[in-house]
């Protein structure tokens, strides 16, 4: 995922297609990732989910593996 | 590619994982092998096979005791399945028994403390669906827990085996997931 990406028209998923994303594809295939503030990670995420708030996104790209597919919440 | 949850977090229907991110983390320093993460997830499963073991005594109703009874044998699957992978990494492998010496635990699945978890969730332990309902929200924070593991460990072998773990977990809930459903069939 590179900065551009941000920018980019993003494919919605609905939860049933989510659901059914995860179920058929191995954990470490696709990243989950978080754009909430801490305290609402802390209180509910969808498991596995990695954290990083929206506003230091574009900060902290590097960290996303551009080979994979990102689901953001 | 890059896709939006449509509806977020709000919408997400199934089982979610709460807490730190640093809940259970204690328990990883980032420098295991495969070898110590496997061991460390088998007693995390040996704890939860304890817990549900132990709270069969604290439980009146019959329906609730054959579901904790029956969440304490899935639990020994679980293991003999971190045991087989334990097989497939060292070259020179355990018998079981010696494997299991070198095993604590202390902790249960996601991390936590037997004697905590029981306080809080004796409510659920009413009813069997309750039950069912509490042994995933385990698993999704197990599930969760090697996800955060994977991301803190620095060895690529060591990610491959916390993802190999993970996706376990996944299938543990979905598991789940369908034994309530037969549950709820029978009510």
């Amino acid at each position: 995922m590179g900065f551009k990406d941000l920018f980019s028209p993003v494919t919605n998923m609905n939860t049933s297609q989510l659901q059914a994303f995860i179920d058929s594809n191995r954990e470490g295939d696709f990243t989950l990732l978080d754009v909430r503030q801490l305290a609402e990670y802390e209180n509910a995420r969808i498991p596995g989910s990695k954290l990083i708030p929206l506003p230091v996104l574009n900060d902290r790209l590097s960290e996303l593996d551009p080979q994979k597919p990102v689901i953001a919440y | 590619m890059v896709y939006n949850l449509k509806g977020g977090i709000a919408a997400w229907q199934g089982h979610a994982a709460a807490g730190t991110s640093e809940m259970g983390m204690m328990l990883l320093k980032g420098n295991e092998t495969p070898r110590e993460v496997i061991c460390l997830a088998y007693g995390l499963e040996e704890g939860l096979r304890k817990f549900y073991s132990l709270s069969i005594k604290l439980a009146i109703d019959s329906e609730v005791v054959a579901i904790l009874t029956k969440l304490a044998e899935i639990e020994v699957k679980h293991k003999q399945r971190l045991f087989d992978l334990y097989l497939t990494i060292d070259p020179t492998p355990l018998k079981v028994e010696a494997f299991e010496n070198r095993i604590t635990s202390e902790l249960v699945e996601g991390g936590f403390d037997p004697d905590k978890l029981l306080e809080q969730s004796l409510p659920a332990f009413k009813t069997a669906a309750g039950i069912l309902d509490f042994a995933m929200m385990l698993e999704a924070q197990a599930m969760d827990l090697y996800m955060r593991y994977a991301e803190k460990s620095e060895d690529s072998e060591v990610k491959k085996v916390l993802f190999k773990m993970a996706n376990e977990e996944k299938a543990h809930l979905k598991s789940l997931g369908d034994l309530l459903d037969k549950n709820m069939d029978f009510k």
